[in-house]
Protein backbone atom coordinates (compact mmCIF):
# COMPACT_ATOMS: atom_id res chain seq x y z
CA UNK A 1 0.00 0.00 0.00
CA UNK A 2 2.73 2.12 1.06
CA UNK A 3 4.94 1.57 -1.93
CA UNK A 4 2.00 1.86 -4.20
CA UNK A 5 1.00 5.60 -3.10
CA UNK A 6 4.91 6.09 -3.25
CA UNK A 7 4.85 5.64 -6.93
CA UNK A 8 1.62 7.24 -7.33
CA UNK A 9 3.14 10.04 -5.60
CA UNK A 10 6.15 9.85 -8.35
CA UNK A 11 3.69 10.40 -10.46
CA UNK A 12 2.02 13.22 -9.22
CA UNK A 13 5.45 14.88 -8.88
CA UNK A 14 6.19 14.32 -12.29
CA UNK A 15 2.76 15.79 -13.75
CA UNK A 16 2.83 18.32 -11.63
CA UNK A 17 6.36 19.13 -12.13
CA UNK A 18 6.17 18.89 -15.63
CA UNK A 19 4.17 22.08 -15.84
CA UNK A 20 6.68 24.41 -14.71
CA UNK A 21 8.48 25.60 -17.64
CA UNK A 22 12.29 25.40 -16.86
CA UNK A 23 13.77 29.01 -18.65
CA UNK A 24 17.51 28.50 -20.04
CA UNK A 25 20.23 28.77 -17.64
CA UNK A 26 21.14 32.27 -16.62
CA UNK A 27 24.82 33.43 -17.20
CA UNK A 28 27.12 35.19 -14.60
CA UNK A 29 25.38 38.16 -13.44
CA UNK A 30 28.08 41.15 -12.69
CA UNK A 31 25.42 42.93 -10.84
CA UNK A 32 26.49 40.93 -7.87
CA UNK A 33 30.08 41.68 -8.13
CA UNK A 34 29.28 45.53 -9.26
CA UNK A 35 26.63 45.70 -6.02
CA UNK A 36 29.36 44.44 -3.61
CA UNK A 37 31.99 46.88 -4.87
CA UNK A 38 29.46 49.54 -3.91
CA UNK A 39 28.90 48.36 -0.91
CA UNK A 40 33.17 48.36 -0.27
CA UNK A 41 32.97 51.88 -1.31
CA UNK A 42 30.30 53.02 0.57
CA UNK A 43 31.88 51.53 3.83
CA UNK A 44 34.80 53.14 2.78
CA UNK A 45 33.23 56.44 2.09
CA UNK A 46 31.42 55.72 5.48
CA UNK A 47 34.46 55.14 7.76
CA UNK A 48 36.37 58.00 5.82
CA UNK A 49 33.41 60.50 6.77
CA UNK A 50 33.36 59.24 10.89
CA UNK A 51 36.97 59.40 10.65
CA UNK A 52 36.78 63.09 9.43
CA UNK A 53 34.30 64.07 11.80
CA UNK A 54 36.13 62.77 14.38
CA UNK A 55 39.24 64.61 13.69
CA UNK A 56 37.24 67.92 12.97
CA UNK A 57 35.55 67.13 16.72
CA UNK A 58 39.32 67.02 18.12
CA UNK A 59 41.31 69.98 16.08
CA UNK A 60 37.75 72.25 17.05
CA UNK A 61 38.12 71.67 21.08
CA UNK A 62 41.95 71.60 20.92
CA UNK A 63 41.53 74.84 19.45
CA UNK A 64 39.07 76.40 21.92
CA UNK A 65 41.27 75.22 24.18
CA UNK A 66 39.33 72.08 25.56
CA UNK A 67 41.45 69.19 24.69
CA UNK A 68 40.64 67.82 27.93
CA UNK A 69 37.04 67.59 26.91
CA UNK A 70 35.34 63.88 26.50
CA UNK A 71 34.51 63.25 22.91
CA UNK A 72 30.57 63.73 23.14
CA UNK A 73 32.10 67.30 24.51
CA UNK A 74 34.08 68.02 21.70
CA UNK A 75 31.10 67.05 19.21
CA UNK A 76 29.15 69.56 21.08
CA UNK A 77 31.50 72.10 20.85
CA UNK A 78 32.33 71.10 16.84
CA UNK A 79 28.30 71.75 16.54
CA UNK A 80 27.83 74.58 18.99
CA UNK A 81 25.96 72.88 21.31
CA UNK A 82 28.35 73.47 23.75
CA UNK A 83 30.56 76.63 24.86
CA UNK A 84 33.80 77.64 26.12
CA UNK A 85 34.36 79.80 28.84
CA UNK A 86 38.04 80.82 30.09
CA UNK A 87 38.26 81.05 33.63
CA UNK A 88 41.52 81.98 35.89
CA UNK A 89 42.26 80.00 38.86
CA UNK A 90 42.23 82.04 42.03
CA UNK A 91 44.72 81.48 44.58
CA UNK A 92 43.06 80.01 46.82
CA UNK A 93 41.70 77.48 44.13
CA UNK A 94 46.10 77.24 42.94
CA UNK A 95 46.50 76.77 46.64
CA UNK A 96 43.89 73.80 46.73
CA UNK A 97 44.81 72.37 43.48
CA UNK A 98 48.42 72.38 44.99
CA UNK A 99 48.04 70.48 48.14
CA UNK A 100 45.67 68.01 46.66
CA UNK A 101 48.32 67.38 44.08
CA UNK A 102 51.00 67.05 46.43
CA UNK A 103 48.92 64.42 48.49
CA UNK A 104 48.83 62.54 45.38
CA UNK A 105 45.49 62.99 44.02
CA UNK A 106 44.36 64.14 41.02
CA UNK A 107 43.40 67.72 39.92
CA UNK A 108 40.14 68.79 41.88
CA UNK A 109 37.26 67.72 38.68
CA UNK A 110 33.66 67.94 38.74
CA UNK A 111 31.45 65.20 37.53
CA UNK A 112 32.69 64.89 33.87
CA UNK A 113 35.81 67.07 34.08
CA UNK A 114 39.04 65.21 32.49
CA UNK A 115 42.69 66.63 32.68
CA UNK A 116 45.01 67.99 29.75
CA UNK A 117 48.01 66.05 29.91
CA UNK A 118 49.82 63.86 32.57
CA UNK A 119 48.98 63.98 36.27
CA UNK A 120 51.75 66.30 37.38
CA UNK A 121 54.60 64.64 39.69
CA UNK A 122 55.59 66.06 42.20
CA UNK A 123 58.52 68.61 42.08
CA UNK A 124 56.80 69.70 38.83
CA UNK A 125 54.87 73.00 37.42
CA UNK A 126 51.71 72.26 36.67
CA UNK A 127 50.79 72.85 33.21
CA UNK A 128 48.24 71.41 32.36
CA UNK A 129 44.48 72.56 31.92
CA UNK A 130 41.58 71.07 33.73
CA UNK A 131 38.10 71.93 31.87
CA UNK A 132 34.30 71.31 33.15
CA UNK A 133 31.57 70.32 31.61
CA UNK A 134 28.43 72.01 33.16
CA UNK A 135 25.56 71.94 30.85
CA UNK A 136 26.28 74.05 27.69
CA UNK A 137 29.64 75.32 28.96
CA UNK A 138 32.83 74.10 29.53
CA UNK A 139 34.87 75.73 31.04
CA UNK A 140 38.38 75.72 31.20
CA UNK A 141 40.73 76.88 34.13
CA UNK A 142 43.74 78.33 32.65
CA UNK A 143 47.62 77.30 33.29
CA UNK A 144 48.81 77.38 36.54
CA UNK A 145 52.05 77.55 35.69
CA UNK A 146 54.37 78.63 38.82
CA UNK A 147 52.89 76.54 41.21
CA UNK A 148 56.07 74.20 42.13
CA UNK A 149 54.98 71.16 44.24
CA UNK A 150 56.66 70.19 47.30
CA UNK A 151 58.30 66.51 46.55
CA UNK A 152 56.92 63.73 48.88
CA UNK A 153 58.87 63.31 52.33
CA UNK B 1 53.45 11.42 -18.85
CA UNK B 2 51.77 10.58 -15.46
CA UNK B 3 51.39 14.04 -14.68
CA UNK B 4 49.74 14.58 -18.00
CA UNK B 5 47.48 11.42 -17.57
CA UNK B 6 46.36 12.71 -14.33
CA UNK B 7 46.13 16.44 -15.83
CA UNK B 8 43.82 15.08 -18.46
CA UNK B 9 41.53 12.60 -16.32
CA UNK B 10 41.60 15.78 -14.21
CA UNK B 11 40.19 17.76 -16.54
CA UNK B 12 37.93 14.96 -18.15
CA UNK B 13 35.69 14.11 -14.79
CA UNK B 14 36.03 17.96 -14.81
CA UNK B 15 33.98 18.02 -17.60
CA UNK B 16 31.86 15.35 -16.88
CA UNK B 17 30.99 16.62 -13.19
CA UNK B 18 29.93 20.32 -14.81
CA UNK B 19 28.32 18.14 -17.82
CA UNK B 20 26.11 16.43 -15.11
CA UNK B 21 25.49 19.46 -13.12
CA UNK B 22 23.95 21.01 -16.27
CA UNK B 23 22.08 18.19 -16.96
CA UNK B 24 20.64 18.20 -13.43
CA UNK B 25 19.54 21.38 -13.69
CA UNK B 26 15.55 21.00 -14.95
CA UNK B 27 15.41 18.84 -12.20
CA UNK B 28 16.83 20.71 -9.83
CA UNK B 29 15.06 24.02 -10.93
CA UNK B 30 11.87 22.24 -10.65
CA UNK B 31 12.93 20.55 -6.97
CA UNK B 32 13.49 24.08 -5.96
CA UNK B 33 10.46 25.76 -7.11
CA UNK B 34 8.42 22.52 -5.58
CA UNK B 35 10.34 23.72 -2.55
CA UNK B 36 8.70 27.15 -2.54
CA UNK B 37 10.92 29.66 -4.38
CA UNK B 38 10.09 32.31 -7.17
CA UNK B 39 11.01 31.29 -10.77
CA UNK B 40 13.81 34.17 -10.35
CA UNK B 41 15.26 33.42 -6.81
CA UNK B 42 15.63 29.46 -7.97
CA UNK B 43 17.52 30.75 -11.21
CA UNK B 44 19.61 32.66 -9.21
CA UNK B 45 20.09 29.91 -6.83
CA UNK B 46 21.22 27.44 -9.31
CA UNK B 47 23.62 30.18 -10.84
CA UNK B 48 25.40 30.49 -7.88
CA UNK B 49 25.31 27.04 -7.38
CA UNK B 50 26.88 26.16 -10.62
CA UNK B 51 29.75 28.39 -9.66
CA UNK B 52 30.21 27.00 -6.68
CA UNK B 53 30.49 23.48 -8.73
CA UNK B 54 33.09 25.19 -11.10
CA UNK B 55 34.62 26.14 -7.99
CA UNK B 56 34.65 22.96 -5.83
CA UNK B 57 35.37 20.69 -8.85
CA UNK B 58 34.97 17.62 -7.17
CA UNK B 59 32.74 15.36 -8.18
CA UNK B 60 30.39 13.47 -6.19
CA UNK B 61 28.02 10.96 -6.57
CA UNK B 62 24.89 12.90 -6.68
CA UNK B 63 25.38 15.84 -9.16
CA UNK B 64 21.80 16.54 -8.88
CA UNK B 65 21.59 16.03 -5.10
CA UNK B 66 24.69 17.73 -4.63
CA UNK B 67 23.55 21.03 -6.72
CA UNK B 68 19.83 20.65 -4.72
CA UNK B 69 21.27 21.08 -1.77
CA UNK B 70 23.72 23.54 -2.95
CA UNK B 71 20.98 26.08 -4.70
CA UNK B 72 18.69 25.63 -1.53
CA UNK B 73 21.08 27.11 0.83
CA UNK B 74 22.06 29.67 -1.59
CA UNK B 75 18.17 30.19 -2.11
CA UNK B 76 17.19 30.30 1.70
CA UNK B 77 20.56 32.71 2.53
CA UNK B 78 18.89 34.90 -0.46
CA UNK B 79 15.47 34.58 1.57
CA UNK B 80 16.61 35.17 4.62
CA UNK B 81 18.03 38.32 3.26
CA UNK B 82 15.06 39.59 1.25
CA UNK B 83 13.37 39.10 4.73
CA UNK B 84 15.74 41.67 6.56
CA UNK B 85 16.71 44.02 4.51
CA UNK B 86 13.34 44.16 2.39
CA UNK B 87 10.42 42.98 3.98
CA UNK B 88 7.46 44.36 1.82
CA UNK B 89 9.14 42.82 -1.08
CA UNK B 90 9.43 39.22 0.10
CA UNK B 91 5.31 39.88 1.64
CA UNK B 92 4.67 40.87 -1.77
CA UNK B 93 6.57 37.86 -3.01
CA UNK B 94 5.23 35.49 -0.93
CA UNK B 95 1.54 36.62 -1.44
CA UNK B 96 1.80 36.84 -5.20
CA UNK B 97 3.27 32.79 -4.56
CA UNK B 98 0.22 31.40 -2.72
CA UNK B 99 -1.63 33.19 -5.00
CA UNK B 100 0.09 31.47 -8.05
CA UNK B 101 0.01 28.26 -5.85
CA UNK B 102 -4.09 28.05 -5.56
CA UNK B 103 -4.57 26.32 -8.62
CA UNK B 104 -1.44 23.65 -8.28
CA UNK B 105 -2.20 20.97 -5.43
CA UNK B 106 0.67 19.67 -4.86
CA UNK B 107 2.81 22.53 -5.00
CA UNK B 108 0.79 24.48 -2.41
CA UNK B 109 0.18 20.72 -0.27
CA UNK B 110 3.95 20.56 -0.36
CA UNK B 111 3.93 24.53 1.35
CA UNK B 112 2.50 22.87 4.76
CA UNK B 113 4.72 20.78 5.04
CA UNK B 114 7.84 21.47 7.20
CA UNK B 115 11.06 22.35 5.55
CA UNK B 116 12.19 19.45 6.64
CA UNK B 117 9.79 17.75 5.34
CA UNK B 118 9.44 19.12 2.11
CA UNK B 119 13.17 18.97 1.28
CA UNK B 120 13.05 15.41 1.72
CA UNK B 121 9.99 14.69 -0.45
CA UNK B 122 11.22 16.83 -3.20
CA UNK B 123 14.73 15.14 -3.04
CA UNK B 124 13.14 11.71 -3.26
CA UNK B 125 10.22 12.11 -5.80
CA UNK B 126 11.67 15.36 -7.72
CA UNK B 127 15.18 14.33 -8.06
CA UNK B 128 14.90 10.45 -7.62
CA UNK B 129 17.48 10.16 -4.55
CA UNK B 130 17.97 7.23 -2.91
CA UNK B 131 17.84 7.60 1.19
CA UNK B 132 21.37 7.21 1.45
CA UNK B 133 21.72 9.67 -1.19
CA UNK B 134 19.31 12.02 0.67
CA UNK B 135 20.91 11.33 4.06
CA UNK B 136 24.40 12.31 2.59
CA UNK B 137 23.56 15.17 1.03
CA UNK B 138 21.67 16.25 4.19
CA UNK B 139 24.22 14.95 6.81
CA UNK B 140 21.94 12.40 8.32
CA UNK B 141 21.54 9.35 8.59
CA UNK B 142 19.16 6.89 6.33
CA UNK B 143 17.11 5.96 8.76
CA UNK B 144 16.11 9.55 10.07
CA UNK B 145 14.96 9.97 6.42
CA UNK B 146 12.75 7.30 5.93
CA UNK B 147 11.19 8.51 9.37
CA UNK B 148 10.92 12.01 7.94
CA UNK B 149 10.05 10.81 4.14
CA UNK B 150 7.38 7.87 5.90
CA UNK B 151 6.00 11.37 8.17
CA UNK B 152 5.59 13.31 4.94
CA UNK B 153 4.29 10.49 3.09
CA UNK B 154 1.38 10.33 5.44
CA UNK B 155 0.25 13.63 5.87
CA UNK B 156 0.83 14.52 1.97
CA UNK B 157 -1.27 11.45 1.39
CA UNK B 158 -4.35 12.71 4.13
CA UNK B 159 -4.27 15.75 2.18
CA UNK B 160 -4.45 14.83 -1.09
CA UNK B 161 -6.71 12.33 -0.77
CA UNK B 162 -9.67 14.92 0.94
Amino acid sequence: MKQSFDSELDDIFETRLARIPVPPRAGPRPRRAMGRRGAILAALVLAAGASGTVFAANVSAESQGASCADLITRFKLLTGIAHVTYTEPSAADLAARAAKIAAGNQLPQASQAGTDGQRAANGASITQTTCVMDGGTVTVFTSGDGIKIAPAK
Amino acid sequence: MTALRLAEEAGSSEGSWLGACEAAYPKVYRGLIASGATAEDAADAIQDAFEQAIKVRVPVGSPEGWLFVVALRRWKRTRWRARMFHPLIALRARVHTEGADATIDLLTELGKLTERQRTVLVARHALGLSQKEIGEILGITAGTVGAIAYQATQTLRERLER
